[in-house]
């Protein structure tokens, strides 16, 4: 993508806002979808924020965390505005924004914007251009597993998960 | 609730593959710069190039923000990430599952 310094994507899922909120920020949930790993989180403004490792990361030569972040914003079960930075590229902090509503069907409309104007690697990475099966899938995985987990039940990760 | 139908449907029109290439070369476009990709190749009017990113939007290909008092417009992945995950992996491994088969069974053979 020649430019991607904000992409964003959105998703249905047949599940209650509170419950989409509980699969994001608990790690109950995000060790079961997407590329795994546990979450620390604390949800208040300026809180910090770490998305961990999984086994198979580690053993692709990654350290202990994955994420690294700080909250600006948590509005559960509507919103949560993170700076977010992929500890796997030397980049400046991206703006990552969950919207997260429910509808009067109770289909949950998840809107995902991440801006990353001064990351270029960081946004080729989250786009999704590659295979999911060797770390390509981005947020694209990371939202269609969540659909995936919380309509089903199934756990879905793939490269690095568990 | 955006379907299936809905994004195969989006997708069997050139105009609508012309505009989601378009924004997947730079994402966040406004109508007019769209306009301008598709005037490149046809001839429609801004109404016609209106309609066409309105069948994207239901089919959740693409998503509008506002911006001052422009709309931006975003190809949205996602459905076609399901799409994939859904059915062409299906038959994808279908096949290469047929191909193990008659590995398997040839080697068997042989032993």
């Amino acid at each position: 993508m020649a430019d991607s310094s904000t992409q964003v994507f959105g998703i249905y899922i047949d599940a209650p806002a509170a419950k989409v909120w509980e699969a994001i920020v608990s790690s109950e949930y995000t060790t079961k979808y997407g590329y795994g790993g546990a979450l620390e989180i604390d949800l208040a403004p300026g809180g910090a924020f770490r998305h961990l490792t999984t086994d198979e990361m580690k053993q692709m030569g990654m350290g202990d965390v994955a994420v690294t972040g700080t909250v600006v914003e948590a509005d559960p079960p509507r919103k949560l505005v993170l700076d977010w930075a992929a500890v796997w590229h030397d980049e400046p902090p991206s703006r990552l924004t969950w919207d997260i509503a429910e509808g009067p069907s109770g289909l949950t409309r998840v809107t995902l914007t991440h801006e990353l104007p001064e990351s270029p690697k960081t946004a080729a990475d989250v786009a999704g251009n590659g295979d999911a099966e060797n770390g390509g899938g981005g947020w694209p995985w990371e939202l269609s597993s969540l659909k995936t987990l919380l309509e089903t039940g199934r756990p879905m990760t793939t490269a690095g998960g568990r | 609730m955006p379907d299936d139908d809905l994004v195969f449907k989006a997708l069997a029109d050139g105009t609508r593959r012309l505009l989601l290439d378009a924004l997947f070369e730079r994402d966040g476009r406004s109508l007019s710069e769209l306009e301008e990709v598709v005037t490149g190749h046809t001839e429609m009017s801004r109404f016609g190039v209106a309609k066409h990113l309105r069948v994207l939007e239901q089919a959740d290909l693409v998503i509008s923000r506002k911006a001052g008092r422009e709309k931006h417009h975003y190809l949205n992945p996602v459905p076609i990430r399901m799409i994939h995950d859904r059915w062409i992996d299906k038959y994808t491994e279908g096949r290469i599952r047929a191909l193990i088969d008659v590995k398997e069974r040839a080697e068997k053979d042989d032993g």
